[in-house]
């Protein structure tokens, strides 16, 4: 504001001669933003509070062919509307917002553009809102990622009287997880499938836009498309599963599920929010419940594990901090979500509409886009966790407690690879061509690299983590192609990869309850014991090695069938991982639960409870794993209902990515959409 | 010329109000019977409450508040009347209020001997040490520079020797006189080759004198000297090996005290000599000269020496007083960019790092009074035997290593947008070193943690739970508020911040 005066004192002394009473001066009266209700009309009020006449020369929706505004929001073109005002004088400009069009916005987040000769203020804009004025209509996504810290400070505040009692605090945590995975399936079933940005508000719904911190242009804002939809599903399926899971932790209890609420809240906060700023504190409060979730309640090595994670994780988000000021510093000046002028911006959506790459900048003779790029990639990469970056995850997973590992696994690393599209693939498409091989190749060192790990492992656990270093890679692999399949399969492969690992961390979990080991070698012939049990794991391990019929094989397919016209021969090793795969899942099945029972756990003080019987999985154990058994099995068969829920803005993304590059060239292959709905259903 | 003099002192009130407790101290002390610490202790909060509503007032008097008074230079010149100086003052005030609290019934502050001896002289001599930091942060003039620097430095050797019956407290002491000794000398050095260049001690008439001097080694080799005396009070490296052994052996309420206000005053000092005198924050630097090198270097060594030295240490004032050298590599960083931004980021660090600093120290002093250590391994098990105080000591932690939603992330933040918003391969080099070492920041800051919350204690009999006294619960919910309510909502004290950078001529 300050460095403006200057400018301003010298135009207004410019035109003094023509002023006599000093320059016109355009004024919003009012409250901004304008509140406005879907179907109806709202009406703002300009002054012109200066010495001179104010000629207004357009009073215009903002709108651009990148950022549509939703179709039906108008300036009501009311007769004089553009006439001069005199100083002193008033006016009442009505806009509408009658949505049409096939998909219609249900939302409204715009501006109204004004224009006229205020020598300040050429052109100011008013903030137009839609609110339905009830809690769940208007903060849906804050329902669903608040509820969970509702839950920690209710936790706290018995402690603090001393009433915090474990099964208290369990109670609390199965009811807040409960409501937010209610919230989210409504908010599934809500959620318009095929609005796109095309259809306005950047194709995303649920918005939630007020404005945090005016000095600095953050902004509170959430909103979900087809891709964060999916992962704020699998973030509360996942976590009301580990609440189940989680009945196994016996100290410190309130402690333990104050962390793990505080967990909850963190993953959906990074899924829905929309403003870098407020995105990167989602992001880092996530780490401090991690820390203390795997060093208190973990394994023996559990110190080890939990400051590994934390200080690779840390290292991570502090090149992702930087790339973050590099890219609000550069990005172009906008408007605050209630009018407000900002010079800079944090909106991710806002980021998307600048082109970083035609600024040319080069930090150290590299061009800035290309470095904010590999920071932030590198960010997200320690996260998926991507080769070189990966060997905090096994001692993380194999450290953790049961649920942790669950969460881990399910929800966190698709962190890494959402954060990817969200942010270097939306923000920066440029860098993102410039990159997409190397991504690829990144991707197939994963899948061979991860798989032949796996098939080294003695531990069950570690066994399940280098898998998931493996199948991560496939979610790399597909995203690098930038071809419809290959991102539908990525995205799908993260949903998929979620419930399985989910099944295969419970899975672990139960066996490691009962012989309190996890060596392959010392089991044997467990199917006999436990024929049910054994049943899961063999589902769990057909879904993760990708059998036709179960969820894994339709996302490893599409990105197959994605990646193979661009990367043909990065595919093909790809495809022989599979081959790995099957192999170290079949070998450590055959190990574990085939051949002969071995005897001496008949003697085990483990099993001296049950007489030296290994139990059958018990109610509590089934509840957790049959959601995720149904899943794997429904979508193995039927995956339209993700897909769809995913394409619209997973195709949006493409675009803004693939069409960056003017001389793109021409990727064949119709839509994974088209593809399932030509096969037989 | 002393009409003008007297006409001035109503713009030291808050000075005055210092000096009168000191007084009133010393003479409850002499005159008073029986435990005396208590008293003193009010005599001098309430001392240090006036000075600071003063200093307030002072402030909103220079911002425009009716009757409106122009920051102006007062004693011919030695002393400035700026919002610079009255925001540091109130700064100062509250630190420093919260540090008397701390003191209150402890050991060293006599409360706890039989007869109550040592208070008068405990607090007396710490309303000194305020009174030389108001100095510090109103002098404009080289000589003022030096003796109110050296006024704070001498009774800090005195404060950090306190414990005369501990040797750690006496050795202290003694390094403390000596590198305090070398430093001013260097500094003293330096300003004779800036007066020899210029002609002049006046801050701004040097400034007036560099803009037709070509003396340029003169004065680059002058600054140099008289960086050596800022970068001891603010224990920058080459100058922090004192910190260490002083942050050890001193009472522990003196250490907080030392990593907060000396260390601003020096900060603030350094301020207003680089703007007044060197005109470093201008468009155009006089002489051209390589300051933000010169800052970048010394941000750049100070956090890694700091950070890394801090790795090893088992004594958690010791690895305290190391982050408090990283820290002020942080701090440093925001110097190095000598732009609007970065002063205010500088300026807003400081207060969060007030805030999340005095609360760790705190900590440890609760901690130590119970355990009788200062050791990481005192802190075993202390989630489970005082989860409050456990709980506030990792705010603290997080915050000074910079994570959301912490107050530490918004100060990083700050001096991260200040180095990346100028530009150039330099500053996005500092950048980068700045980011690495929060990461290295993190690992020592987590064997407190570790030792909280993933150890049990050393031996079964210490398990049991600590108490922690009222009047520490109370301060220490003061401290642990602003440092989480900054991290989520700054803007208000962001803008106080930047108004308070605001420099007589």
């Amino acid at each position: 504001m300050i460095r403006s005066i200057p400018l301003v004192l010298a135009l207004s002394l410019s035109s003094a001669l023509a002023w006599a009473d000093g320059p016109p001066r355009i004024e919003v009266v009012g409250k901004a933003p304008v509140k406005i209700k879907a179907g109806g009309t709202a009406a703002f009020r300009l002054a012109n509070t200066g010495g001179a006449r104010l000629e207004i020369s357009e009073i215009r929706v903002r709108t651009s062919e990148a950022m549509p505004a939703p179709a039906g929001f108008s300036v009501v073109q009311d007769e004089g509307l553009l006439e001069p005002l005199e100083p002193g004088q008033k006016r009442t400009v009505s806009v509408a917002f009658r949505p049409s069009g096939p998909h219609r916005a249900k939302q409204l987040f715009g501006h109204v553009e004004i224009l006229s000769n205020d020598p300040a203020h050429r052109r100011i804009a008013v903030g137009v809102v839609t609110s339905k004025g009830s809690l769940l209509g208007d903060h849906m996504l804050s329902c669903i990622t608040f509820v969970p810290l509702a839950g920690v400070l209710a936790i706290f505040l018995l402690f603090l009287v001393k009433r915090s009692s474990d099964r208290l605090c369990q109670i609390i945590a199965y009811v807040t997880t409960a409501i937010s995975l209610a919230l989210s399936i409504w908010l599934v079933i809500q959620y318009d499938p095929g609005f796109g940005r095309a259809d306005g508000n950047a194709g995303m719904q649920f918005i939630e836009h007020s404005v945090w911190v005016a000095g600095f242009n953050i902004e509170y804002f959430l909103g979900v498309d087809g891709i964060s939809v999916t992962m704020v599903l699998l973030t509360a399926i996942i976590s009301f599963v580990g609440v189940i899971v989680s009945t196994s932790v016996t100290r410190q209890v309130p402690g333990y599920y104050a962390m793990y609420l505080l967990l909850v809240t963190g993953m959906f906060g990074v899924f829905v929010s929309l403003d870098f700023f407020l995105f990167y504190v989602f992001w880092e409060v996530m780490l401090l419940p991690m820390y203390f979730l795997i060093g208190i309640w973990g394994g023996p090595r559990k110190e080890y594990a939990a400051i590994k994670f934390f200080l690779y994780t840390l290292a991570g988000s502090v090149l992702m901090l930087l790339a973050l000021i590099l890219l609000y510093y550069n990005s172009e000046p906008t408007y605050l979500v209630d009018g407000r002028a900002a010079q800079h911006t944090f909106s991710m959506v806002e980021m998307m509409l600048n082109s970083y790459d035609q600024l040319g900048l080069t930090v150290a003779g590299v061009s800035m886009t290309r470095l904010c790029w590999v920071f932030l990639f590198i960010g997200f990469a320690i996260k998926v966790p991507m080769f070189p970056f990966h060997t905090w995850l096994p001692d993380a997973h194999v450290e953790a407690p049961t649920a942790i590992s669950v969460i881990l696994a399910g929800v966190l690393l698709k962190m890494g690879t959402y954060g990817m599209m969200r942010i270097n693939f939306a923000i920066l498409p440029e860098a993102t061509q410039w990159a997409a091989s190397a991504m690829a190749v990144f991707g197939v060192i994963n899948i061979i690299y991860g798989a032949f790990c796996a098939m080294a492992q003695e531990d069950l656990k570690k066994l399940v983590a280098y898998s998931s270093v493996s199948h991560m890679g496939f979610c790399l692999l597909g995203l690098s192609a930038l071809t419809p399949q290959g991102m539908n399969g990525a995205v799908l492969q993260m949903f998929n990869h979620g419930t399985i690992t989910a099944m295969l961390f419970t899975l672990v979990g139960v066996v490691y309850d009962r012989a309190h080991t996890r060596e392959i070698g010392k089991f044997g012939g467990l199917a006999s014991e436990m024929p049910l049990y054994t049943a899961f794991v063999g589902l769990a391990f057909m879904a993760s090695l990708g059998l036709p019929g179960l969820s894994g094989f339709i996302s490893e397919a599409l990105v197959f069938l994605g990646s193979f016209p661009v990367w043909p021969v990065a595919t093909i090793i790809a495809i022989t991982g599979v081959i790995i795969t099957a192999a170290y899942h079949l070998w450590a099945l055959q190990r574990v639960f085939l051949g002969k029972f071995n005897e001496s756990w008949r003697k085990s003080h483990a099993l001296e409870a049950t007489g030296g019987k290994f139990p059958e999985m018990n109610l509590r154990e089934l509840a957790s794993l049959a959601p995720l058994a149904a899943i794997v099995i429904v979508l193995g068969f039927y995956p339209l209902p993700i897909l769809n829920l995913i394409g619209t803005g997973l195709e949006d993304l493409r675009q803004m990515v693939v069409s960056a590059d003017h001389a793109a060239v021409a990727r064949a292959g119709s839509s994974a959409l088209d593809l399932l709905a030509a096969g037989p259903r | 010329m002393p009409a003008q003099s007297v006409a001035d002192l109503r713009f030291i009130y808050p000075e005055l109000v210092l000096a009168g407790a000191i007084f009133a101290i010393l003479f409850f002390d002499l005159a008073g019977r029986g435990d005396r610490s208590r008293g003193c202790a009010t005599i001098a909060l309430a001392g240090l409450v006036g000075a600071g509503v003063l200093a307030a007032r002072d402030f909103l008097l220079c911002r425009g508040a009716h009757p409106a008074i122009e920051p102006h230079a007062i004693f011919s010149g030695l002393l400035a009347f700026d919002p610079f100086a009255a925001g540091m003052k109130v700064f100062f005030a509250m630190a420093c209020a919260l540090i008397v609290v701390f003191s209150i019934p402890t050991e060293e502050a006599g409360g706890g001997s039989a007869k109550g001896r040592g208070a008068g002289e405990f607090y007396g001599l710490f309303l000194c040490i305020v009174l030389g930091l108001y100095l510090m942060a109103g002098a404009r003039n080289l000589l003022m520079l030096y003796l109110s620097l050296e006024l704070v430095s001498v009774i800090s050797f005195v404060m950090a020797g306190f414990r005369t019956e501990d040797h750690k407290s006496g050795e202290a002491a003694l390094k403390y006189v000596i590198f305090g000794g070398a430093s001013s000398g260097v500094m003293l050095y330096g300003m004779s080759w800036l007066f020899g260049a210029t002609g002049s001690l006046d801050l701004g008439e040097i400034a007036a004198a560099l803009a037709t001097t070509d003396s340029k080694a003169a004065v680059f080799v002058g600054v140099l000297g008289v960086l050596a005396g800022f970068g001891y009070k603010i224990s920058a490296v080459p100058f922090h090996m004192w910190a260490p052994d002083v942050y050890e052996g001193a009472p522990t309420a003196i250490t907080a005290f030392l990593s907060v206000g000396p260390k601003a005053a020096g900060f603030a000092m350094m301020l207003r000599f680089f703007t007044q005198a060197l005109g470093a924050n201008a468009e155009v630097v006089p002489l051209d000269l390589p300051w933000p090198l010169v800052g970048g270097i010394l941000a750049a060594v100070t956090m890694t020496v700091g950070n890394l030295t801090a790795l090893g240490q088992n004594n958690v004032k010791r690895m305290l007083a190391y982050s408090s050298v990283a820290h002020a590599g942080y701090i440093l960083m925001g110097f190095s960019v000598f732009d609007d931004l970065g002063m205010r980021s500088m300026l807003f660090y400081i207060t969060v790092y007030c805030f999340m600093n005095l609360g760790a120290f705190l900590v440890v002093m609760a901690v130590a009074e119970r355990t009788g250590s200062e050791r990481i391994e005192a802190f075993r098990g202390l989630g489970r035997r005082a989860p409050l105080l456990a709980a506030a000591m990792a705010i603290f932690l997080f915050s000074l290593t910079g994570l959301p939603p912490m107050a530490g992330f918004i100060g990083k933040f700050y001096l991260f947008v200040a180095l990346l918003e100028k530009g150039g391969t330099g500053y996005a080099l500092l950048a980068v070193i700045g980011a690495l070492n929060s990461v290295v920041a993190l690992f020592y800051y987590a064997r407190v943690l570790k030792a909280m919350y993933l150890r049990n204690a050393a031996e079964p009999e210490a398990e049991g739970p600590v108490p922690v006294r009222p009047l520490y619960g109370a301060t220490l919910a003061a401290l642990v508020v602003p440092t989480v309510v900054l991290g989520l909502y700054w803007m208000p004290v962001f803008a106080l911040v930047g108004e308070s950078l605001n420099f007589a001529r």
